[in-house]
């Protein structure tokens, strides 16, 4: 019975022995890759970690001259404050409204132009449009915007010019509600598509060319061949961005809702970033800033979560 | 060999690592104590032995920079020279510049003051940002290095002012003397009137008839006529429309109902509704956030008159009677002053009140406060102060009619800043010691349309007043809300004005409702309780 046991032990040093050695030896041999991803785990660790304490202040009377760690805490008084603003839950619903529609609106039209776009023959065409559309991602949000009051104010814009000289009542493209987050949803599918684009593009140049010319020989047409060739192979690109965007439907970039608002329609164009900004940054109030930037991120973090397990439900690949 | 050298370079990544990370958390003690010492020896030097041997203060100074196309460094030129060589050198002191972008005053300010890297004099017009400072511990007291240094220095400014920068009766801030008080105008096309025969308009019914002869007869012949341009920022560039309607109110009401809920307000934006949609105001003065669109409407010749500030028609930028006289050499915005108050029959308006930029010294630099108030005594100096604004005679400046008329200077010895605001700081505005002067010296600066400015700015002092809180310290509401509370105002006066005539007082009860609810109530409590503590009833 002794023998046995000391075999048997003998037997596990062996083994991680053995493991050990095997781990040495595999060091032995790569540890120059390890070796190289030092640095992009040391910047990761230093400006995307180690800043994070800073959203200690969230929970804490935040006074610039004791510093972060000095500040006392309060006890949750700031998320009390937030919850109880109506304006906050007001940007949380914009927030959530502007993104829904923008997934609607602009999830599917990087796809189709992808598609329409490879479909092309005349390469030289197919190269220019495609710089075109996809030039406007560089803009700033800032020259769209002072571009869409030129071209869409009612009073002086060309649009609505042209839309006068017609017979027709001008439309206030961004003066009443609705207009206005049709014109917001329009200008950022627009403005990203051909950029979106791109990366469907390029899983559209990996499919292996035999599939259409075999379906070709089977007599599908164009568009049989769009919808059981292409989009079948493609659908892990699809999903993968599909999971990324739920996962930033919290999060909403400052400059587009900013740069496009005016007072007249705050009732849909204040979000969560124009919230932070009016009430944190401009009153410096850090503390409020810091958590609802907290809150957000919390939100974005479930909703990535959720659209990650259901895509793995539905036997997809996700995104760990 | 490879291996060693591999290994040597992953230990330095490693220890890079380590240094980095602890590097950021180091704490800011030790800045301060390292400060601490020069107290000592800059008093012991200034009573016993030459200034020389000591080793000299630094004082940093900060200073705006406004990127004026092809100014000199303004940490670093003639003017920063003079300065060292005039007040740095005999008193043993080092005047250092450290510049910081005009359009990033507060934001820079905050970094500085939280990370304790803040210059010994720091800069700010904001009320607010002050206050915080001070409750939150981060300035320091200048009340004895005032009286031991400072007695040019408070000659020149007087208790008055000095008392705005008074917190709990101690100096944490001195203040700067605004010379120009006016703050809003009103233009009209004098060419407009003159081809439809009017008159100047006199009251606001006049003013209102004049508007409705510019749409009905578009004097100008232009596509889209625009009797009254606007921008967002309603209650300053129509201004004189609410004060038309405005009763009399105890000085405390004054204060404490801040513009929307003084009686007779209300009415103003009421008669702003009528005039919107009569199609007599800019349509769409909401979605001009920066003027921009006004500016283009004024040079295009589409509005017939604006408001804004007192002598916007006449700056250089954005140029409005210059531009709009290249298009068509006959037009010229004058100045009026049309809005007559309904009770008391008085053109009255609101004034700045005498105050210009706050100088604070942070807590960091609360061993260098002598020398701050000694600069700021120094600068106090007629001569100095005329040196710093108007420079050399023949150079900078010539004498016309006895009044110094700056001249345009490039290269070495160019001012970064109109009239060197940037260097003196405690006064904003052209300064002379006679205040008659001061103002004909200061039409010189609108050139081309010199000949306006007196009109203008007596216009915009008639029947003129301070506000009579305009002293008292921010309440907590004010600088916890106030930002806040601006956009929401902006807010009211672009949704009430623009609604069905039918309709105003529904939108404008329900979004006051709102306001009140996102703080405004709090800072009406808190001005009220303010008021009473320090003002009695």
């Amino acid at each position: 019975m002794s023998s046995a046991n000391v075999k048997l032990s003998s037997k596990n040093k062996n083994a991680t022995t053995e493991k050990l050695r095997k781990f040495l030896t595999y060091m032995r041999r790569n540890y120059l890759l390890y070796l190289f991803l030092v640095l992009p785990v040391a910047y990761f660790f230093i400006f995307k970690y180690v800043p994070m304490y800073g959203v200690t202040i969230a929970f804490k009377d935040y006074n610039m001259f004791l510093g972060i760690w000095k500040s006392p805490w309060n006890n949750f008084a700031t998320f009390k404050e937030i919850f109880s603003m109506k304006e906050f839950f007001r940007a949380v619903k914009n927030t959530f409204f502007l993104n829904t529609l923008d997934l609607i609106a602009g999830f599917p039209a990087p796809i189709i132009l992808a598609i329409i776009l490879s479909e092309l023959r005349n390469q030289t065409y197919k190269r220019i449009s495609q710089t075109i559309l996809y030039l406007p991602h560089f803009l700033s949000w800032i020259v769209i915007g002072s571009l869409t009051i030129q071209l869409f104010s009612a009073q002086s814009g060309l649009v609505n010019t042209l839309i006068e000289k017609l017979g027709f009542e001008p439309i206030p493209f961004l003066t009443e509600k609705t207009p206005w987050i049709i014109t917001y949803t329009l200008s950022g599918v627009w403005q990203s598509a051909g950029w979106n684009a791109i990366i469907y593009l390029a899983a559209i140049a990996g499919i292996n060319p035999e599939l259409y010319e075999a379906a070709t020989v089977d007599g599908a047409g164009r568009l049989r061949r769009i919808w059981h060739i292409t989009l079948p192979c493609i659908k892990t690109t699809i999903i993968i961005l599909l999971i990324l965007n739920v996962g930033r439907i919290a999060q909403i970039g400052f400059d587009r809702p900013y740069a496009m608002g005016n007072y007249l329609v705050t009732d849909a164009s204040d979000v969560i970033s124009t919230f932070v900004y009016r009430v944190g940054l401009r009153s410096g109030r850090f503390s409020t800033a810091t958590a609802v930037g907290f809150f957000q991120s919390v939100v974005g973090m479930v909703f990535l979560i959720t659209a990650n397990y259901i895509a793995e439900k539905l036997g997809e690949q996700g995104i760990w | 060999m490879r291996k060693k050298a591999l290994a040597i370079i992953s230990m330095i990544f490693g220890i890079m690592l380590i240094v980095t990370a602890t590097a950021g958390c180091a704490p800011t003690g030790g800045q301060t104590s390292t400060q601490q010492p020069s107290t000592g020896s800059t008093d012991t030097g200034k009573t016993e032995t030459p200034t020389t041997t000591a080793k000299p203060v630094e004082l940093r100074v900060e200073v705006f920079d406004r990127g004026t196309p092809g100014q000199t460094p303004v940490d670093n030129n003639y003017w920063t020279k003079w300065i060292q060589e005039n007040f740095g050198d005999p008193n043993n002191i080092k005047v250092t510049f450290v510049p910081c972008p005009r359009s990033q005053e507060v934001d820079t300010l905050n970094v500085w003051m939280a990370t304790g890297d803040a210059p010994d004099i720091c800069l700010t017009y904001d009320v607010a940002t002050v206050y915080n400072y001070y409750k939150e511990g981060g300035l320091s007291d200048l009340t004895d290095a005032l009286n031991q240094y400072g007695a040019q220095l408070k000659q020149y400014l007087g208790d008055d002012l000095l008392s705005y920068g008074l917190y709990g009766g101690r100096q944490y801030a001195i203040i700067a003397k605004r010379v120009i008080q006016a703050n809003t105008g009103t233009f009209i096309r004098k060419d407009w009137l003159e081809k439809l025969g009017l008159p100047v308009p006199d009251t606001t019914d006049e003013f209102y008839q004049t508007l409705k002869a510019f749409k009905e007869k578009n004097p100008g012949n232009v596509d889209k006529v625009i009797p009254y341009a606007m921008t967002h920022d309603v209650d300053y560039v129509a201004y004189g429309f609410f004060q038309t309607f405005l009763e009399d109110v105890s000085d405390k009401d004054y204060y404490v109902k801040n513009r929307l809920f003084l009686p007779g307000w209300k009415e103003g934006a009421r008669y702003l509704n009528k005039l919107y949609n009569e199609g007599l105001i800019s349509p769409e003065f909401p979605l001009d956030r920066d003027g921009k669109m006004r500016d283009e409407d004024v040079i295009r010749g589409y509005a017939g008159s604006y408001g804004g500030n007192y002598d916007l028609a006449l700056r250089n930028v954005p140029g409005h009677n210059t531009n709009l006289k290249k298009n068509f050499p006959d037009a010229e915005f004058i100045p009026i002053d049309p809005f007559t108050n309904i009770y008391s029959g008085k053109h009255r308006k609101e004034l700045y009140d005498p105050t210009g930029i706050r100088m604070i010294v942070p807590k960091t630099s609360q061993a260098k406060v002598d020398a701050v108030i000694k600069y700021l005594n120094w600068m106090a100096d007629p001569d100095v102060l005329f040196f710093l604004q108007f420079g050399e005679e023949g150079v900078h400046h010539t004498i016309v009619d006895g009044l110094p008329m700056l001249t345009q200077v490039e290269g070495e010895k160019m001012m970064p800043s109109l009239q060197n605001i940037d260097y003196t700081l405690i006064v904003n505005g052209i300064y002379l010691a006679d205040a008659t002067k001061r103002i004909k010296a200061n039409a010189f600066s609108y050139p081309g349309n010199e000949h306006l400015f007196e009109d203008s700015y007596n216009l915009a002092i008639r029947d003129g007043y301070v506000n009579p809180g305009a002293g008292l310290i921010p309440t907590d509401a004010d600088a916890k809300y106030g930002k806040v509370l601006d956009d929401k105002e902006l807010e009211i006066y672009a949704k009430s004005i623009t609604a069905k005539p039918e309709e105003f007082d529904a939108v404008w009860d329900s979004l006051i409702q709102e306001y009140l609810a996102a703080g405004g109530q709090e800072v009406l409590d808190q001005r009220a309780k303010l008021w009473d503590e320090l003002r009695g009833n």
